[in-house]
């Protein structure tokens, strides 16, 4: 069984893939207030870890340097294909060598065209975020690509959507287009106050979207719906107004959908980054 | 799926009480391994040791023996030479008293005869006749020009078949 665990600022969220006759599970560990320190973190996983009986897990990598981009290449040969891939990662995302360590996967081909996105992230993030766990994971998702992954594996995979997770200190804006992520960008500075978005927060958010959607090329620019996630989506109102702000029909994205798995109602919105971790161990 | 992967693998951090238990066996079985082998090899040392120190001593009476020869050897070769000096000087010394014999022979004057002599290691006596007491004289004036004597008396002792007796004491110097 495969744990996909992800780790915000305020709780560990964890999602339990069914194998035999163990069902699928998920649940929330909250973090307290007055200690979110890395050995606290560290604490309370190898308790969690030693309750379920962990063995084998992914987690989702975010935070700032963990840089994601999704392009087109014209090449088939794959030393050529490598050599764009090289090309993108130095210019594009800033990859160093010595300080980073960078992953890339060919997604589907459209035409003469191969879309591949390649994710850049620093060593000592990745060492210092996978020391927080008593085991080695088994893989290390990056969120934005586990959010991809969620909306691809679920009903809106093969429509052009625009989907944004929002925490309550942590953002994650992906658009998808005929099962292809196109754009996945990370949000800083998030800082969520009030689970219900007031006129202010809605505001901001209304120009944050209209400038991310702008990174769009001009002939993706048109999309079907815009979905909501995280704990912005625990209030259903939020995906709607949001959606009205760039003119989209909003709602929210529940990952479980479809899925038979216990889970609290109108919870599934905050695990689409454990499910996807999840399902990528499988 | 997008298969993203930036896992890093980490060593792991503690041992297992069965891995500790292990490797404290392995050790354990390795040092014993160690120490045996080197016993063993210590052993095999010890042997060809007590060997070597077996061929020393027979080696070593070997050489007691050859002092003993060789000490043997310098006593008889130190008796070999003190022998030869003492034939040596016996053969100086007879030479010595032959010249001194021939002298007395030799310069006797006409008439006169060698009746004795006794030779002494550093005086000569020795006794002769002479028709005069002159010729005696001229005699001992002879042995006493020729260096190997020295006159030291000449005493008349009687006559004997008509010649006088005389007895002469003579130094060697």
């Amino acid at each position: 069984m495969t744990y996909g665990i992800d780790i915000s600022e305020e709780e560990i969220r964890w999602v339990r893939l069914p194998k035999g006759e163990n069902p699928a599970a998920c649940g929330r560990i909250l973090i307290e207030d007055n200690d979110r320190s890395p050995r606290r973190i560290r604490q309370v996983l190898k308790e969690f870890f030693s309750r379920k009986r962990v063995s084998r897990f992914v987690f989702p990598l975010w935070g700032q340097g963990v840089r994601a981009r999704v392009f087109a290449s014209d090449k088939v040969d794959i030393s050529e294909l490598e050599d764009n891939v090289a090309w993108e990662a130095k210019f594009m995302l800033e990859y160093n060598r010595h300080r980073d360590v960078l992953s890339f996967d060919p997604l589907r081909s459209v035409g003469s065209q191969t879309w591949i996105v390649a994710v850049a992230a620093p060593l000592e993030m990745i060492q210092r975020k996978s020391g927080l766990f008593p085991k080695n994971p088994a893989h290390i998702e990056a969120a934005l690509t586990a959010l991809a992954n969620a909306v691809l594996r679920s009903k809106w995979g093969e429509k052009d959507i625009i989907i944004l997770h929002l925490d309550r200190s942590r953002g994650f804006l992906v658009v998808v287009s005929h099962g292809n992520p196109i754009l996945m960008q990370e949000i800083p500075l998030v800082n969520l106050k009030e689970t219900r978005l007031s006129e202010e927060a809605l505001s901001l958010w209304h120009d944050e979207l209209k400038v991310r959607r702008n990174f769009l090329p001009q002939d993706k620019r048109r999309l079907d719906h815009f979905l909501l996630s995280g704990e912005a989506a625990l209030v259903p109102e939020n995906a709607r107004v949001l959606g009205e702000c760039i003119d989209l029909a909003g709602e929210v994205f529940d990952p479980f959908d479809g899925v038979q798995i216990e889970c609290k109602a109108g919870e599934g919105v905050l695990f689409p980054l454990a499910y996807a971790c999840a399902l990528r161990g499988e | 799926m997008i298969q993203i992967d930036l896992a890093v693998r980490r060593r792991p951090e503690k041992l297992t009480s069965l891995q500790f238990l292990l490797l404290f066996l392995g050790i354990l079985l390795g040092t014993s391994l160690i120490v045996g082998i080197g016993l063993v090899l210590q052993w095999n040392s010890l042997n060809n040791l007590a060997d070597e120190i077996g061929e020393l001593g027979v080696k070593r009476d070997s050489l007691e023996t050859l002092e003993a020869e060789i000490s043997r050897y310098k006593d008889l070769k130190d008796s070999h030479s003190e022998l030869m000096l003492a034939m040596e000087d016996a053969r100086k010394d007879t030479e010595r008293r032959l010249d001194i014999l021939r002298l007395l022979r030799t310069e006797l004057e006409p008439g006169m005869k060698f009746l004795s002599c006794r030779i002494g290691p550093d005086s000569v006596i020795t006794r002769c006749l002479s028709p005069s007491n002159v010729k005696v004289a001229r005699y001992l004036e002879e042995l006493s020009r020729s260096g190997l004597l020295r006159v030291i008396e000449s005493e008349p002792q009687g006559t004997r078949q008509g010649l006088i007796e005389h007895r002469v004491l003579l130094k060697i110097p």
